[in-house]
């Protein structure tokens, strides 16, 4: 239930009990069936929030300015000053574990100070000494020593840090993956924050964004990570891990009220829409490859994890779907379906491009459709919204489809737009009746 | 967690804050103080890096040396390279190995990576110095400088690094025989 509707409901229960509509124990029980609702204290939300991008820009102001280059200093004393701020955060970091504990915005600003001056300490010595570029080990070396901040302070930032910088670390190995694999154990270090946080319900805001964080980590991880020994295999991998998102997001978490809480079925819903999208078009059958090239020579284990990958995430995706169809939540088996409807991409399209091209178009074609009538019949803006979104970017990609030709392109158009005058005319003739 | 755990812990993981730079540190200075001093040609280009300033991307030449009779080089494998002075006084590699050399008096071997074989019997190596940091407007001029002498037939710019035991610290870079930093403050007079 979202909780800006329990406190309204809150709010009338008194008049509701001096009007008499309602008797004090049924008032009573309403309230002992909702539970108390925490108001989320904007206040402090905003302190840590000014506290965290106070301490980034300071962090980052450091760093700029030794990246200037102060030649003037000698090499001994510029490594005591590549020290010097590291020094000091730690000394920051230290007094607010022991002395002010119970700050939130104290432990987040301060460890996220600290996490930027380690990175600056690392850089401010690659500069002195003429440190050759070696970008993934100053990164590794960064991350791995600000990750256990997110459990010794108890604070977020160092761990979103750490999960973009082993992300660009992967990504500097996305053509050798047998570096880049290394970015799963990686993850699964601060997976346990990840867990803590969503145990927390006093900041929930916590667990929103990290979960953002770590969609994106997953869904760059799995890019940098696939092997490109099979060919085509981004096919399922990325629409079977769009939709296990969807439904990871779709379950039910206390205290969720909105939907910018269900980070995951964010990441997972704009997945399967962008995969369904690009699957009309002809490019991705053409050839079934997307820059598959590796540094790995081609052997049979090189499609391995790729192979566990699909069959997981595939699989998963069927198990996720199952109960929605049971439950028959057509809206979201729609969306459950697209890993199914890319393995048969997958399997056809190389030989019958137009026909899987034809099917993904009547898929986008039908969900955004349902979407708008659902959204319609339920009155929810935001649904009709999505689905008239998802139908104008299927048109406007289709009438500057130069593949196919103006006949057919002109009758589809009048065709969709017939159907649209009818459905309009319906819908209306339907309301009518209800007035 | 409790208070004498986070303690214990937080200690530790401050030691290795400090320890690692400290290390790193540790490291290029001794290379600068016992290490041997090498001469290489290079020129200089002038880039940036959002973390650690602006530095000349410095192209190093004498990345060539003859590979030993049988022996394969994959690109990217690390490698020692054998160092000497030639009669110009800078250095040259006399040969390539993949173990570490140990018998060599003053440890005159380098580590660098494969970047290309050839037919004609060479490895092509990458140093691993490519940059040399430079305060912030003198890294442009720097490079300008370079250009300014390079045009004159002779190619006068040469890194000077320190080689101790595989591992190679830069000195300076030299224009003309003088240090960039101080040829640049005699320009801007």
């Amino acid at each position: 239930m979202n909780k800006k509707m329990v406190l309204w409901l809150y709010q009338e229960l008194p008049a509701l009990v001096g009007k008499g509509v309602l008797t004090q124990a049924s008032s009573d029980s309403l309230r002992a069936h909702y539970g108390e609702v925490k108001a989320v204290d904007r206040r402090s939300f905003v302190v840590i929030l000014c506290a965290i991008i106070g301490s980034l820009l300071i962090g980052l102001g450091i760093i700029l300015l030794f990246a200037h280059n102060w030649e003037q200093f000698s090499r001994p004393t510029r490594a005591g000053l590549s020290l010097l701020p590291l020094v000091m955060a730690q000394a920051l970091a230290l007094w607010v574990v022991f002395k002010k504990p119970d700050s939130l915005a104290l432990k987040e600003s301060s460890a996220t100070f600290l996490s930027l001056m380690v990175g600056s300490s690392l850089a401010l010595i690659g500069q002195t000494y003429n440190i050759p570029n070696d970008t993934p080990a100053f990164i590794l070396t960064w991350m791995l020593l600000i990750l256990p901040l997110a459990y010794l302070m108890e604070a977020s930032i160092p761990a979103v840090m750490y999960v973009f910088g082993i992300s660009a670390w992967a990504g500097q190995f996305w053509r050798d993956p047998s570096w880049s694999i290394l970015f799963w154990p990686l993850l699964a270090l601060v997976v346990p924050h990840f867990i803590w946080s969503l145990k927390q319900e006093k900041y929930a805001i916590r667990s929103t964004i990290l979960a953002f964080v770590m969609a994106i980590g997953i869904c760059s991880g799995v890019g940098f990570t696939r092997c490109r020994g099979w060919e085509g295999s981004w096919v399922v991998i990325y629409s079977s891990l769009a939709t296990v998102f969807y439904f990871l997001g779709s379950w039910e978490f206390h205290g969720i009220s909105t939907n910018w809480q269900r980070p995951f079925a964010r990441v997972g819903a704009f997945g399967v829409f962008v995969m369904m999208f690009l699957f009309t078009f002809d490019s991705p059958w053409h050839s079934l490859s997307f820059h598959d090239v590796t540094t790995l020579k081609p052997s049979a284990w090189v499609v391995v994890p790729d192979v566990v990958l699909a069959g997981l995430l595939f699989t998963g995706s069927l198990l996720m779907t199952y109960p929605y169809i049971q439950r028959r939540d057509w809206v979201r088996v729609q969306w459950g379906a697209l890993p199914l409807f890319a393995l048969f991409g997958y399997t056809f399209g190389g030989s019958s491009e137009g026909l899987v091209m034809l099917i993904f178009n009547l898929y986008v074609l039908f969900i955004s459709i349902y979407r708008i009538m659902a959204g319609i019949k339920a009155n929810d803006l935001g649904i009709t919204n999505t689905g008239m979104f998802m139908l104008s970017a299927l048109v406007l990609a289709r009438f500057f489809d130069s593949n196919l030709d103006f006949i057919f392109k002109g009758l589809v158009f009048i065709a969709v737009g017939i159907g649209f005058l009818l459905t309009n005319i319906m819908v209306m003739r339907k309301k009518g009746g209800a007035a | 967690m409790k208070k004498p755990i986070i303690a214990g812990v937080f200690a530790v993981l401050i030691m290795l804050q400090i320890a690692i730079p400290v290390s790193m540190i540790a490291k290029r200075e001794v290379t600068l103080k016992y290490g041997a001093a090498f001469k290489f040609k290079t020129a200089p280009v002038d880039p940036y890096d959002a973390f650690r300033g602006r530095y000349v991307a410095l192209s190093m030449e004498q990345g060539k040396a003859p590979a030993l009779p049988g022996l394969v080089m994959q690109y990217g494998e690390k490698v020692y390279a054998v160092l000497s002075v030639d009669e110009t006084g800078f250095a040259k590699v006399t040969g390539v190995t993949r173990t570490k050399p140990d018998d060599i008096p003053g440890g005159a071997f380098l580590e660098a990576r494969v970047a290309y074989t050839k037919e004609d019997g060479y490895v092509y190596l990458d140093w691993p110095m490519d940059r040399y940091y430079m305060e912030e407007s003198a890294a442009p001029r720097a490079e300008a400088l370079y250009w300014q002498h390079s045009t004159s037939k002779q190619r006068d710019a040469q890194v000077v690094v320190r080689v101790l035991d595989g591992f190679a610290v830069i000195e300076g870079l030299y224009i003309d025989g003088r240090r960039i930093e101080a040829v640049l403050k005699e320009k801007a007079k």
